[in-house]
């Protein structure tokens, strides 16, 4: 019947819909939109993610129409480099962005410090203001990285499921595939979409704590163990550490790869069944290695925007505080003779890269 | 474009000057900004001067480079910030609700006969099927067409502000307002009854509509007791209809007329001779009218406001929302806030006119009492002592004028008096008998000649001889540190007039009060002249939650042109109208274009029109999506892959 026809339709479009975009808008409204340089971070983002997008396809226009390179790797291969240059990218613009701002506060601060100590303080209400702008800016790679990655998946998601979706909407009946006949298309699409969209978050924030420990460890120095996560408590896998930056890298680049894999599956007959079952627990186990690895490590020390010439292998622990992180300083770049002062849960021990 | 802020300059006299009109001076409490005099009247009552267009430019050139290596400040980063959420909102609604009305309120029948009709209006070349070259040729001979009369009508637009022909140009506003409203809207609808099948009748439907033109005309240009979300939605639907109407231009003559107005808005805004940067200049000046229909005002959140006047170069978070239609008013008043003299005007004028804006009946007149005041305190100061004799006139003489004793020698028409054990020549037809020692920048203010006898106005620092008398022009006319202008001098009031003396009271932080008396020793005016050496006009004032609320609301607001929403809105109609791909990506590209632009005012502190970003970077990645995207994305789905 026409009127069954058109509901279901209608019932697969808009629960498709529902399921693919779902997690895009309770982020973004949740989270991005009442704050403002969230909602300017996820817009920027987006933005990158369709340059990515855009190199992606002109690569893949280069390998498949012009070269006759075809088959599903050759979108997919410049798909994930793309997205990750452009993520390492996208973090790296957002640091020189940080590091303007903080120079505006410093300035701010030095000028209210020299009217101070001049007498001379025309305004004392500035003072608050400052506060209240640094509180309200609230700038921190957590939030920030939640709101990129809203962002950048959120666009991930409209272009890849809502072309599908736009072009299924018109259409009368529902469509299926071989490789899933009893699911309909848009459906897959739309849980592939589901799961994209939590990896897009947690790479992006794999990508904010790699780029932000290339930024505040130098190069060189350390030694092979510290690459092994073992050697670390739960939380601290990865390491304080520029190696530790560079595993979560790494890491981006081969669970991206690893889902776009799992999605080939689609290409032959009933490979939903192995697609719908490992791209959903490839998200949990990327939301478990983000967890066991950096969850305790994530956020930067507040002298972070400080390059420190120290030796690769130290490392801070787990405090967010100098003092708890215990013995820094920033800018002895020869083995301190004094050990670490606080305990072992928190600090680890300094190697010297001598030994 | 950028113009010198006078708070980010070394005070000069002149900007001093200018600044007093309206400077918000630190203690807020009483001291109140606002103009002087209206610009009309200040040529009258001061016969101030004019910068010279060299020392403007040379100015203008400083200022710039300055702004340009600035560092922007915490409060210019929020406000960028807040402001860009503000405007997002509004902004992208008109783009959802433009697209949705060109995808789903035609078919191929009314899009085919809507661009024959707009064919026979505007193009003047035809287009031909097929050919790239002659198509793209003829698109532009007819978008020129079309800019060139823009250009036009936008100058006509400026002379009829400038000469304050207002009731024509909002005669033509509403007329054209109502149209849109009524006549295209309903176009709009009819088109969508028909496609639908909507049951509606006739007269219902007139009744309708009419009532929605009615209310939507009085809610943007009379605005009284309509709340502001519906004057926003109505501006946005009226943004939304005439992006609709905008979709049935051929798609050649569409992207090359996008292109073409971004260009144009680029020479409007940036160029000397551009009419969007008169206008600019005309709306900037105080007590200015504004233009209702042409802006969009969005309410920025409680605790952010424009950033302090101290801070603020050429700070135009909006400045980017130009359009051909001169939208961001106080961008353009921030980045050119010269006076209709070329004088360079303090920015806060524009805040003073913005917040007359709001009581249009009643702010407005208070300049208009103000200049009828100061014309006859002029004449008061110059006219005839009635005899009574007030005791402030009295000690203000002081000892300067009668310790004078007048040398009979005249050499060149000068008179030599010795003041003081201090020899002092002065031009013959000066007369001492009535002076008193006040501020240089009040004697600037009112157009005085003076007697430097303590030596503060001396240019060279360690001389013993030095300039005493400054006739009014050299006054007005010379460059003043700050400490010159609130030192104070001996200034020569006309003869039997009325005198400027220091206030008993001195009670403002700010700095020190004086009060003008006219010739029968009534207290006129009261000024305060601040560290800074500018002066402002105390004023009396009403209820203070009432103006807090005026003043608190027109802060707190950002504004941003219609013309902004409707060509981003063609532009992502347009690509609406090829499919979602490109629709989703011209959408971000023009919001990334808007966010871009707010971040880069911000941290470079140059002034730059957002429209040609947003519509360059969503022409250039409608091609790009067109030709690469999309064909990638349908093959990653054709096989349900994700990447």
């Amino acid at each position: 019947m026409t009127f069954g026809s058109n509901f279901d339709t209608a019932a697969t479009v808009w629960g498709s819909a529902a399921i693919g975009f779902a997690p895009f808008l309770c982020f973004f409204f949740q989270i991005v939109f009442p704050k403002s340089q969230l909602l300017i971070i996820s817009t920027t983002s987006a933005f990158f993610f369709l340059l990515a997008a855009s190199f992606a396809s002109l690569f893949w226009y280069i390998l498949n129409p012009v070269i006759g390179l075809g088959g599903p790797w050759s979108a997919l291969i410049p798909g994930i480099f793309f997205q990750f240059i452009f993520r390492a990218a996208f973090v790296a613009l957002y640091h020189k962005v940080e590091s303007v701002i903080e120079l505006s506060f410093e300035k701010t601060e030095e000028e209210q410090q020299q009217a101070i100590s001049g007498g001379d303080d025309p305004n004392p209400a500035e003072h608050t203001d400052l506060q209240a702008a640094k509180n309200k800016l609230s700038l921190n790679d957590a939030a920030c990285g939640l709101a990129a990655g809203t962002g950048f998946g959120g666009l991930h998601a409209l272009l890849l499921f809502g072309s599908l979706l736009a072009s299924e909407t018109s259409d009368v009946g529902i469509l299926y595939q071989p490789s899933c006949p009893k699911v309909p298309a848009l459906l897959v699409s739309a849980l592939n979409t589901f799961c994209f969209f939590f990896l897009d978050i947690f790479w992006m924030l794999f990508t904010f704590f790699g780029m932000r420990r290339r930024l505040i460890f130098p190069r060189g120095g350390g030694s092979l163990a510290d690459i092994n996560p073992l050697s670390r408590p739960f939380g601290h896998y990865f390491g304080n550490t520029r190696s530790g930056g560079n595993q979560a890298l790494i890491t981006v680049l081969l669970t991206h790869a690893m889902a776009a894999g799992f999605t080939t599956f689609n290409v032959f007959q009933y490979g939903c069944v192995f697609s719908l079952t490992t791209l959903p627990a490839l998200t949990l186990a990327t939301a478990y290695i983000f967890w066991s690895a950096v969850s305790k490590i994530y956020m930067p020390l507040p002298h972070s925007n400080v390059r420190l010439s120290l030796p690769a292998s130290f490392s801070y622990g787990g405090g967010t505080t100098p003092t708890a992180a215990g013995g820094i300083h920033p800018l002895s770049s020869t083995t301190p003779e004094r050990p670490p002062p606080e305990g072992p849960d928190l600090v680890e021990q300094f190697r010297n890269n001598d030994d | 474009m950028t113009c010198p802020d006078p708070m980010c300059q070394e005070t000069t006299p002149k900007d001093a000057f200018n600044d007093s009109r309206s400077h918000h001076p630190d203690d807020q409490d009483e001291v109140e900004r606002s103009p002087y005099r209206t610009s009309s009247d200040q040529n009258n009552e001061f016969d101030i001067t004019d910068k010279d267009d060299d020392s403007r430019k040379n100015d203008s050139e400083q200022m710039d480079e300055k702004n340009s290596q600035r560092q922007p400040n915490n409060s210019e980063i929020m406000y960028s910030f807040e402001s860009f959420r503000a405007i997002v909102s509004p902004v992208s609604i008109t783009m959802m609700l433009s697209a949705l009305a060109v995808v789903f309120f035609n078919t191929e029948e009314t899009l085919a006969a809507g661009e024959q009709a707009y064919a026979n209006t505007y193009q003047i070349v035809d287009l031909q099927d097929g050919n790239n070259a002659q198509n793209l040729g003829a698109s532009l001979l007819n978008t020129l067409v079309i800019i060139s009369i823009i250009c036009f009508m936008t100058f006509v637009i400026v002379l009829l502000y400038k000469y304050r022909c207002l009731k024509i140009f909002y005669g033509y506003m509403v007329v054209v307002t109502a149209l849109l409203l009524g006549y295209f809207t309903s176009n709009m609808f009819i088109v969508a009854i028909e496609i639908y099948g909507w049951k509606v009748d006739k007269l219902s439907f007139a009744f309708v509509m009419y009532n929605y033109a009615a209310v939507g005309t009085l809610a943007i240009f009379y605005q009284r007791g309509v709340p502001r979300w519906i004057t926003q939605g109505y501006l946005i639907t009226s943004s939304v209809c005439l992006a609709w109407q905008f979709s049935y231009l051929n798609d050649w003559m569409a992207w090359t007329l996008l292109v073409m107005l971004a260009l144009y808005d680029l020479f409007a805004v940036l160029s000397p001779c551009g009419p969007l940067k008169a206008l600019a200049k005309l709306i900037s000046k105080p007590g200015a009218p504004q233009l209702p229909g042409l802006l969009y005002e969005a309410s920025l959140p409680s605790g952010v406001q424009k950033p302090n006047r101290k801070q603020r170069h050429n700070d135009a978070p909006a400045e980017n929302a130009v359009d051909n239609n001169h939208s961001a008013e106080e961008t353009k008043q921030e980045e050119d806030p010269e006076g209709p003299d070329g004088r360079v005007s303090d920015s806060t004028n524009e805040n003073l006119r913005i917040t007359t804006a709001g009581k249009i009946s009643v702010e407005t007149k208070r300049p208009r009492e103000i200049d009828d005041k100061g014309a006859d305190e002029i004449h008061q100061l110059s006219g005839f002592s009635t005899g009574h004799d007030h005791s402030h006139r009295r000690n203000s003489r002081s000892e300067i004028c009668t310790d004078t004793e007048l040398m009979q020698s005249s050499r060149n028409g000068q008179r030599e008096h010795n003041v003081g054990g201090i020899t002092v020549k002065l031009p013959e037809h000066v007369d001492t008998s009535n002076c008193g020692s006040i501020p240089l920048a009040l004697a600037k203010l009112y157009n005085l000649n003076i007697l430097d006898l303590k030596g503060v106005l001396r240019q060279r620092r360690f001389s013993n001889k030095w300039k005493h008398f400054y006739s009014s022009a050299e006054v007005r006319e010379g460059s003043w540190s700050q400490k010159q202008l609130r030192s104070e001098v001996t200034a020569i009031f006309p003869p039997r007039g009325g005198i400027i003396s220091k206030a008993e009271e001195q009670k403002y932080d700010t700095g020190a009060t004086f009060v003008v008396h006219n010739s029968s020793g009534e207290e006129m005016r009261k000024f305060v002249v601040t560290r800074e050496g500018k002066v402002m006009q105390v004023m009396r004032r009403g209820p203070r939650e009432e103006r807090t609320d005026i003043d608190q609301d027109e802060l707190s607001t950002i504004k941003l042109g219609i013309g902004d929403f409707v060509f981003y809105s063609v532009l992502v109609s347009k690509a609406a109208q090829y499919s979602f791909t490109t629709f989703v990506t011209c959408f971000f590209v023009v919001l990334f274009g808007l966010a871009g632009t707010l971040v880069i005012l911000a941290l470079k502190g140059k002034a730059l029109p957002a429209l040609p970003i947003s519509i360059g970077l969503g022409v250039l990645f409608f091609l790009i999506t067109k030709e690469l995207v999309q064909p990638w994305i349908h093959a990653t789905l054709r096989y349900n892959l994700y990447v």
